[in-house]
């Protein structure tokens, strides 16, 4: 959610780069655009899964927010901070978490021993793979996306898991 | 006993907490890599050659 809103505001700043006089940044902007707008349409239809928890609709939903946006991530390298955070960096970050998140919801059988091996393993996956990105290209901006995306799915799982087990705090809910 | 698995299969959650921290350690380490000009293992990016203009003819023709 804090994500989210950081990303919203970041993307006002993109949004202003598409009246940009400078031709060259433009072009960078316009570039992306058709990347950007296709990132929205996806994330509204993984949204409108999720919540009728279609999980694996939502599932293969990402999986192609996941093509396109690793194809615009490949595709532009070095462009300026006001374009590379809010269309293309933050967006993939989020697509990649959200593809492993989701994942583990999907996956039926609630809280058993064989899924919570799993989830060790692809925790991993999931580290490699943000890591990669990072040293790959030096991508400070992925990084801190990547980063506070982790804090925050910790966080809220843990809290979630909390008041779900502790019987003196299942009042609160 | 099963408690006790249960703990040791819990370490996801440990695991999780430390990738955000090893994520946010190397964002850290790439902004001063990038801020110094350097790349992620900070080995300094080769420079363009820069032209010597001593070397450069005395007359370079009409201007």
């Amino acid at each position: 959610m804090l994500y989210r809103i950081i990303l919203l505001v970041s993307q006002l700043g993109y949004l202003r780069q598409l009246w940009s006089p400078n031709a060259e940044r433009l072009l960078a902007a316009a570039n992306v655009a058709p990347y950007y707008v296709l990132n929205n349409i996806f994330v509204l239809a993984f949204t409108q899964l999720w919540i009728h928890s279609k999980f694996w609709g939502a599932e293969i939903i990402d999986i192609a927010n996941l093509l396109s946006q690793g194809t615009l991530y490949w595709k532009y390298p070095g462009l300026p901070t006001a374009i590379h955070f809010p269309a293309v960096a933050g967006p993939y970050a989020w697509t990649i978490s959200a593809l492993f998140w989701n994942g583990a919801v999907a996956v039926p059988g609630g809280d058993n021993l064989s899924k919570r091996v799993v989830a060790n393993i692809f925790i991993w996956v999931y580290f490699f793979i943000g890591q990669g990105h990072i040293v790959q290209r030096n991508d400070h901006q992925f990084g801190y996306a990547i980063s506070l995306l982790s804090l925050c799915k910790y966080t809220y799982s843990n809290v979630t898991r909390l008041l779900t087990t502790h019987a003196s705090t299942q009042l609160l809910l | 006993m099963k408690q006790l698995s249960l703990k040791v299969i819990s370490l996801q959650w440990i695991f999780a907490f430390i990738i955000f921290g090893i994520f946010l350690v190397s964002s850290i380490n790439s902004t001063t890599a990038r801020y110094y000009n350097r790349s992620f293992f900070h080995r300094s990016r080769a420079e363009p050659e820069v032209p010597d203009r001593e070397r450069e003819p005395l007359l370079s023709g009409g201007e």
